[in-house]
């Protein structure tokens, strides 16, 4: 039986400078799936990711993309957010000056405030803050910092994770979060993100590689290509690729 | 236009050189190098009459903030002219008399070279009220704070009073300077002389109404081994220019200025710095950030001089602006002059805007529009505040800054 869509991407076209990228994409993730996006480079999925999370200069040209069911196309990237829509950046951005906790407390209080929630205090959020991060080897230095700055890319990439510990977003979308980590980090970040795993929290792993999806094990693969779904399946479809390339995948060009 | 001076009379027969100077040249234009960027003449258009007695009320919003209202030492000019009923008399660690009656202290005064100077020729013919504040070297455990508020104002006059702070061997002191004057053109001229291994920490914020004219002139000199912290917050004001002359003329003298200055609408804000390393072995470090809305103009001008004989000179100098809008303006001429052989000096300066990708990263997480933006504005001034050493003088500086950039990334964020 299929459980109810969370993401449901449908017939979606963007450009970006003018030029259309996504040509029409169709895609449905079920409450607690996680669902692959693999893909040669220049194929969109890093569009695609900005396409959903609304970044300016990502423009949507048709189709439409239901988060819970309501439309998301109308949306600015922080009402996104606050529906419960997560980024994992591929490369998470420095800022000098803005403290980590003050960043990681106002972007839970907007969430909380949208849920009609009471705003967590500082102390209280230090405590929650200090138990998430130690689940992913963050240390206090860490948090201590302004956001991202200083730290090495796979501090960067657990501190992502963080982020999304932290908001509890209902559908997280992790762009090539395997991207300039060695094995031991790819491992701790995986870790991390399986804890996440959740039947409420939907999944949307964005990789190059198949090598993250022997940590974090995906329920569908789709392979993207020309700004299009060409093919879909099992996990093992991810095993094809590593075993055939891109090549080797029918419709691939 | 010119200030009238129909009305007015030296009380010194020596100020009648210096109103005459001024007289003669006239607000400078763009054609003198050192106003080539907020050219005054053209800048003032109104005509001024020279203020003669307190005038201007304190405005309701600026009462209970008044730093004068807490502290022990504290004057208050209102319109140029001390208003002694507000102000405190001193005692004898911190000694305030007439700047009159003071030879010494009105040659630390008129000593300055600064030529031709319209302000320092104005103000020094003009001035109303002049204050001498002394500093010995207390024995109290509490660095004495000394408060200056320059208020109140009236439309078409001008405001010229002077306070001349002499510093002892040895003596510490925390100056606030607050300038919130409702009206009218105000052009202070504060003094401040340290001696050897004095210490003074010193606070200059100006948040006047928009609609006056802020012409502010420091002048600092500091003698072997006194350690001199400034910092200068500027948002009033249609026209303003915070203009510092700082002599190091002892060895191994050290200051710190920093600067921040925030612009919105029409406003042209100035911040002009003249160092003088005119002995050895003495460190300057200079750091400014300038954040500029709508059709603000930003002007920082910064001379590093180095005399011959200043070896082993260290004079940094860093600014940045941050441009809100497309219509803004941010000028920047920094100049050394060196020469000496034996010493480090830079300077550098960059003008941006709001980085997309930072925004984005905030906002991806949820954070609305206008509050990323604000979160990015602090951070950019967020390096100059840590300068202040003196806490409790940062406070008034900081609850500035946040009004001023939460308004501005509001209204950035309605306009989107």
């Amino acid at each position: 039986m299929d459980k109810m869509s969370i993401l449901e991407i449908k017939e979606l076209t963007a450009t970006v400078d003018g030029k259309e990228i996504l040509h029409g994409i169709n895609l449905s993730v079920g409450a607690g799936e996680v669902h692959a996006i693999m893909g040669p480079n220049g194929s969109g999925k890093s569009t695609l990711s900005y396409v959903l999370s609304g970044r300016a200069g990502y423009e949507i040209t048709g189709g439409d993309i239901l988060l819970n069911g309501t439309s998301l196309i109308e949306s600015d990237a922080d009402e996104r957010a606050r529906a419960g829509l997560f980024l994992a950046f591929q490369y998470p951005v420095e800022l000098p000056g803005v403290s980590g906790m003050s960043f990681l407390r106002a972007a839970v209080n907007a969430r909380l405030r949208e849920q009609g929630e009471e705003e967590v205090d500082q102390l209280g959020f230090v405590k929650i803050v200090r138990a998430e991060a130690k689940k992913l080897g963050i240390s206090d230095d860490m948090l201590k910092r302004a956001v991202n700055v200083g730290f090495s890319g796979g501090e960067k990439k657990r501190y992502e994770i963080l982020q999304m510990a932290l908001l509890k977003p209902v559908m997280a979308i992790l762009d090539e979060t395997d991207s300039g980590l060695d094995v031991d980090a790819l491992k701790i970040v995986s870790e991390g993100v399986n804890l996440l795993r959740h039947p409420e929290r939907s999944m949307l792993v964005i990789t190059h590689y198949q090598r993250l999806l022997s940590h974090i094990v995906p329920d569908r693969v789709h392979i993207l290509s020309g700004g299009l779904i060409v093919k879909s399946g099992d996990k093992s479809l991810a095993l094809e690729v590593e075993e055939n390339g891109y090549a080797g995948i029918d419709n691939v060009a | 236009m010119l200030p009238n001076i129909h009305n007015y009379d030296v009380k010194n027969i020596w100020q009648k050189t210096y109103l005459d100077s001024f007289l003669a040249q006239g607000w400078p234009s763009s054609k003198n190098e050192d106003w080539k960027f907020t050219s005054l003449s053209q800048l003032l258009t109104d005509s001024f009459d020279i203020a003669l007695e307190l005038g201007g009320d304190i405005a309701e919003k600026q009462a209970p903030k008044l730093p004068g209202n807490k502290h022990k030492y504290s004057l208050i000019f209102r319109n140029g002219v001390l208003d002694s009923e507000l102000s405190h008399a001193g005692d004898e660690n911190v000694r305030f008399s007439n700047l009159l009656d003071d030879d010494h202290a009105l040659s630390l005064l008129k000593n300055n070279l600064l030529e031709n100077h319209p302000i320092f020729n104005l103000t020094l013919g003009a001035m109303q009220s002049a204050v001498l504040i002394d500093v010995s070297e207390t024995q109290v455990e509490q660095t004495p704070l000394i408060d200056l508020s320059f208020v109140g104002g009236i439309r078409k006059q001008s405001a010229h009073p002077v306070v001349v702070i002499r510093v002892a061997e040895k003596a510490q002191v925390k100056i606030s300077e607050f300038h919130a004057s409702a009206n009218g053109l105000s052009a202070p001229i504060i003094v401040v002389d340290l001696a050897k291994g004095a210490v003074c920490d010193h606070i200059r914020c100006q948040v006047a109404d928009l609609d006056t004219s802020q012409l502010g002139l420091s002048l600092v000199n500091q003698d072997a081994e006194s350690d001199y912290n400034n910092f200068s917050f500027s948002s009033g004001g249609d026209v303003s220019r915070a203009e510092m002359h700082l002599n190091l003329n002892g060895e191994n003298a050290q200051c710190k200025l920093s600067a921040i200055y925030l612009g919105r609408e029409d406003q042209h804000l100035d911040i002009t710095t003249r160092l003088y390393h005119n002995v050895a072995n003495c460190t300057s470090d200079q750091i400014i950030r300038g954040v500029l809305d709508d059709r603000a103009r930003g002007v920082f001008q910064g001379k590093i001089r180095v005399a011959q004989d200043a070896q082993k000179t260290d004079g940094q100098q860093m600014t940045r602006a941050l441009l809100l809008s497309r219509e803004t303006e941010a000028d920047t001429k920094p100049e050394l002059e060196i020469f000496a052989d034996d010493v480090v000096c830079s300077h550098g300066a960059t003008v941006g805007e709001i980085d997309e990708n930072q925004l984005f990263y905030l906002v991806s997480r949820g954070i609305p529009t206008a509050q990323a933006r604000a979160m990015l504005i602090e951070a950019f001034l967020i390096d100059t505040l840590t300068h202040i050493r003196a806490p409790e003088l940062s406070e008034q500086v900081q609850f500035h800054i946040q009004d001023w950039v939460l308004k501005s990334a509001l209204l950035s964020a309605n306009n989107v």
